[in-house]
């Protein structure tokens, strides 16, 4: 097995794990938790569907640390207003 | 090449991971679980070859998405929001089976594509000269596709005003700091130099080895927050005009070296190739000043960090 096939195939599991978690928790941390997970294995697809002998070609290894850089700071505004919505929220969604 | 047993393992931990953080008890355990996964996940990157990317998982990814769900955490908490809810065991059938589905039709593909020819690589590797400096990530990042990254900058700069427009609805109860720093403050003397070393090799070797601006600025930031932790640093009040300035440097840097260079080139983003390797370089060390105060801010919500005087 190659290690593009064997990471590609752990990308897709996980990309599965982790919508299947955002679905299913209420919690926002839970779901923005779920939601790194799922990225993570999006990136692990990208450089998966590229990676050739003899390397990894640089343009989809670029475009993976600038799609982490990304999901920090999306991660960073979603806790945010976890903060705030789940303060305003909290009546309507509670379960009774 | 083949995968080695060693492959297998950090699968299989990726998997194993992945699968507690979403199936576990309680959110606490879920965000220790997915610090472990980063981690787990940069080994992966080191072993497909992207040693920057696994620089980036492992001090962002991991470290910096670890801090900020800490923080988010004990608010959280403390304020009683965020509850779990259980599903209903049909609900879950049903949603086991979609997700299982999408897993096996994603897992199809990435069969369907390994056959095929990636020319990308080879157009990177004939220009690699032109572009100012020796490491394929950082040509692609900085020169060849310098639009990406100057946009990537404008991102954090959005999250972090979003950050600071959403302040005063959040109720923060300060930075989090442990009672006794006990161990950590014997370790923050040991780890702050060795930050402060780490961050500017990061950024200098950036240009022939994988390292960079980011992964720097992540270093840095991550000391920052750990001199908060341990009570070396303490916030107060609203980020001030240094802050701001500190957080604008790199995109400012940026785009006035790339509407600065538009004379001489005939291009946004063109750099004269003489002058590439330097250009770069000034543009990286923006961009790790504003990355790590950028980072701090997001994690303690927009504070101004200052040096604790004597009680």
């Amino acid at each position: 097995m190659t290690l593009s096939l064997l990471y590609g195939l752990t990308g897709a599991a996980l990309v599965a794990l982790g919508v299947h978690g955002v679905i299913l928790h209420a919690h926002p941390l839970r779901r923005v938790l779920a939601l790194n997970v799922a990225g993570a294995a999006v990136f692990l697809l990208l450089v998966s569907f590229t990676r050739r002998d003899p390397g990894v070609d640089a343009v989809p290894q670029a475009m993976v640390l600038t799609g982490i850089v990304v999901t920090v700071a999306a991660t960073a505004v979603a806790l945010t207003l976890a903060r705030c919505t789940g303060r305003n929220g909290r009546d309507e969604d509670e379960p009774r | 090449m083949q995968a080695h047993v060693v492959d297998f393992l950090l699968a299989l931990a990726m998997l194993g991971l992945g699968w507690r953080i979403v199936a576990t008890e309680g959110p606490f355990r879920a965000v220790v679980l997915f610090i472990t996964f980063g981690l787990v996940v940069a080994l992966g990157w080191v072993r497909l070859g992207a040693v920057d990317v696994a620089l980036a998982e492992a001090a962002l990814g991991s470290g910096v998405t670890g801090a900020l769900l800490l923080f988010a955490y004990r608010d959280l908490e403390r304020h009683g929001l965020g509850f779990e809810r259980a599903r209903g065991r049909r609900m879950r059938l049903v949603l086991g089976v979609l997700s299982a589905g999408l897993g096996a039709a994603v897992a199809a593909a990435v069969v369907r594509v390994q056959s095929r020819h990636a020319p990308l690589a080879e157009a990177v590797t004939s220009r690699i000269d032109q572009s100012g400096v020796g490491n394929p990530v950082t040509a692609v990042l900085l020169n060849f596709r310098g639009y990406d990254t100057l946009l990537e900058v404008g991102v954090l700069l959005a999250a972090l005003l979003a950050v600071f427009a959403l302040r005063p609805a959040v109720a923060s109860g300060g930075i989090p700091k442990t009672g006794d720093p006990g161990l950590a403050d014997g370790l923050v003397r040991v780890t702050t130099p060795v930050a402060i070393v780490v961050s500017g090799y990061l950024v200098w070797a950036g240009a022939y080895v994988p390292g960079g601006a980011f992964q720097a600025g992540a270093v840095s930031g991550a000391m920052l927050l750990l001199l908060v932790w341990t009570g070396h640093l303490e916030g107060r009040g609203f980020a001030g005009f240094g802050w701001r300035a500190l957080a604008t440097a790199g995109p400012m840097v940026f785009a006035l070296v790339s509407v600065g260079t538009i004379p001489v080139s005939g291009g946004l983003l063109h750099y004269p190739h003489d002058a590439a390797g330097t250009l770069i370089l000034i543009i990286e060390l923006g961009i790790t000043v504003s990355t790590a105060a950028t980072l701090v801010l997001l994690c303690t919500g927009a504070m101004s960090l200052h040096r604790r005087g004597p009680r």
